[in-house]
């Protein structure tokens, strides 16, 4: 589904954002990407996104190398991904209905499909009885559901959630990853860039853990002692 | 593209517009400013030409004839004279009509005993549609000679200073009009790029979610053209308005009732269409060149 091939990033001052990456996730897997601060995670999200393009190597996305994707077929790319970052990102001035609607709207779906997706996925993230509320007017947590109802309205095959939990308090963080769980039950690519190791822990899912751009471990099942070495020293 | 989608654009215009309504009024406010100030250049430069034209279809030359013409000669010459380029007219002007009006002119002390003996000659009074080909139509004229021409009476030096003053008053009314639009365009593309550059956030997230950058334009780009359309309206209103009722107080000036004005309705037909295009165009471009630096995510 998703393949780093010798991938590096160094960036116009030098910094090193990724270095010879390899990697592998297959159709379907759950993800964390871990590490520290400069340790490359956040350049692989970037990468993922085509926010940034490598300096070498390619990245293969449902068998699509991104690489070498012109920018006008990019939003067409994007499309294929639901995104989920830690400041949400909404709409200011779109109700939760129609922020998540939106997605729906770029693709030019019809009204009627727009008017019976979005208060299913609604329901399914718990925000049904706040549709018609404004971002300013949610908490932390049901503006970053908002946010992922937005991502998989439109039923991507992959979900990128960039540090999803920062903002949040821990109960409401393991609401949101119990939700990114649910997502991939039902047959979703979930990818997560965290630092928050606890959770990472607790959820017993695959972590690859970075450090200054180069992979350090690749585990498929985590334990906490274990795991919260691996990311201090990533 | 699907009329759902086309709907949709016009909605999120009119939404943003009210969204940001203090921007949209500051903007409106700006190109009303600017195309008033425009529409006023154009408004005087129009008159201005108007009043050169004017006084240049009042200006001809009078063509004397031989005395013993026959009235098939003077309608053969007549004919002759009105078929050339640039002559908009051509009017018999008897001697005993001329005696009469110079009579009228310097009192019939002044002409006693000329009626007589008229001196004067049978006439034909010549006007041109543009005095620049002034010259050129007297040599045409005197190149008649064998049909009659005695000789021609014209104030040249005066036409050419006039046709000269008329080019230059066009052409710097034009200038102004092209100079005075394009501050309103920096000024204006400045103000919307400030409504575009508060919600670059709003851009960047529509291109993560896969929003084509049309799809992102569309908005912006109609949001532009209400703002410049109103921007454009509300001068075009008040010069409709203004127009007709300045022009009737300056000629209820008892000196100044003489000038000569351009029509109402012949400025404003121009005037209103000029003002709601320029603003539109205007609100274009303001809004194309300001949402495109931030697509580039």
């Amino acid at each position: 589904m998703i393949e780093f091939a010798e991938v590096s990033k160094i960036y116009e001052n030098g910094a090193r954002g990724l270095c010879g990456l390899d990697l592998f996730i297959d159709k379907g897997e759950f993800v964390f990407v871990v590490g520290t601060s400069g340790s490359g995670k956040t350049s692989l999200v970037r990468m993922l996104l085509k926010e940034i393009d490598p300096t070498g190597g390619h990245i293969i996305v449902d068998g699509q190398d991104i690489t070498r994707i012109k920018r006008r077929h990019l939003p067409y790319y994007r499309r294929k991904l639901g995104v989920v970052f830690q400041d949400f990102r909404l709409l200011k001035n779109k109700t939760v209905f129609e922020n998540v609607a939106y997605a729906m709207q770029i693709v030019e779906a019809p009204n009627r499909d727009i008017r019976r997706a979005v208060p299913q996925v609604l329901a399914l993230v718990g925000l049904q009885k706040k549709a018609k509320a404004y971002p300013n007017q949610l908490s932390g947590g049901e503006q970053q559901r908002t946010a992922l109802a937005r991502a998989i309205v439109n039923r991507p095959p992959i979900l990128i959630a960039d540090e999803p939990t920062g903002n949040l308090d821990p109960d409401t963080a393991w609401e949101i990853m119990t939700l990114l769980e649910d997502i991939n039950d039902r047959g979703t690519t979930v990818v997560v860039a965290t630092h928050a190791h606890d959770i990472v822990d607790d959820m017993q899912k695959r972590v690859i853990a970075l450090r200054n751009g180069e992979l350090v471990h690749d585990i498929g099942v985590s334990s906490f002692p274990e795991l919260g070495g691996i990311i201090d020293e990533a | 593209m699907k009329l759902r989608t086309i709907r949709y654009y016009i909605q999120e215009a009119v939404r943003s517009i009210i969204y940001n309504r203090f921007m949209s009024i500051a903007s409106i406010f700006a190109v009303s400013s600017s195309i008033f100030i425009v529409s006023i250049f154009y408004i005087i430069g129009a008159n201005v030409e108007y009043f050169m034209g004017q006084m240049e279809a009042q200006m001809g030359m009078a063509v004397r004839l031989e005395n013993d013409l026959s009235q098939q000669e003077q309608d053969l010459l007549h004919s002759r004279i009105l078929g050339l380029h640039h002559v908009s007219s051509v009017t018999f002007i008897s001697r005993d009509d001329a005696l009469q009006s110079m009579a009228n002119t310097l009192g019939e002390d002044a002409v006693a005993g000329l009626e007589i003996i008229n001196p004067l000659r049978d006439s034909l009074l010549v006007e041109l549609t543009d005095l620049a080909f002034h010259d050129e139509t007297e040599r045409a004229i005197w190149n008649l000679r064998a049909y009659g021409v005695a000789e021609i009476h014209s104030e040249a030096e005066f036409a050419r200073t006039l046709s000269t003053i008329s080019t230059i008053v066009s052409l710097i009314s034009l200038v102004l009009v092209l100079i005075l639009a394009g501050i309103s365009m920096i000024i204006i593309t400045n103000t919307i790029r400030i409504t575009v550059n508060a919600r670059k956030t709003e851009i960047n997230i529509m291109k993560y979610v896969g929003a084509t950058d049309w799809f992102i334009r569309w908005p912006f780009v109609l949001e532009g053209m209400i703002i410049g359309l109103l921007g454009g309206f509300f001068p075009a209103l008040i010069c409709w308005f203004g127009y007709g009722r300045i022009i009737a107080a300056i000629n209820d000036i008892p000196h100044l009732s003489f000038i000569d004005f351009i029509p109402p309705e012949y400025v404003m037909n121009y005037v209103f269409i000029f003002a709601l295009v320029l603003g539109v165009v205007i609100g274009l471009i303001g809004s194309i060149t300001s949402v495109k630096r931030h697509l580039k995510v």
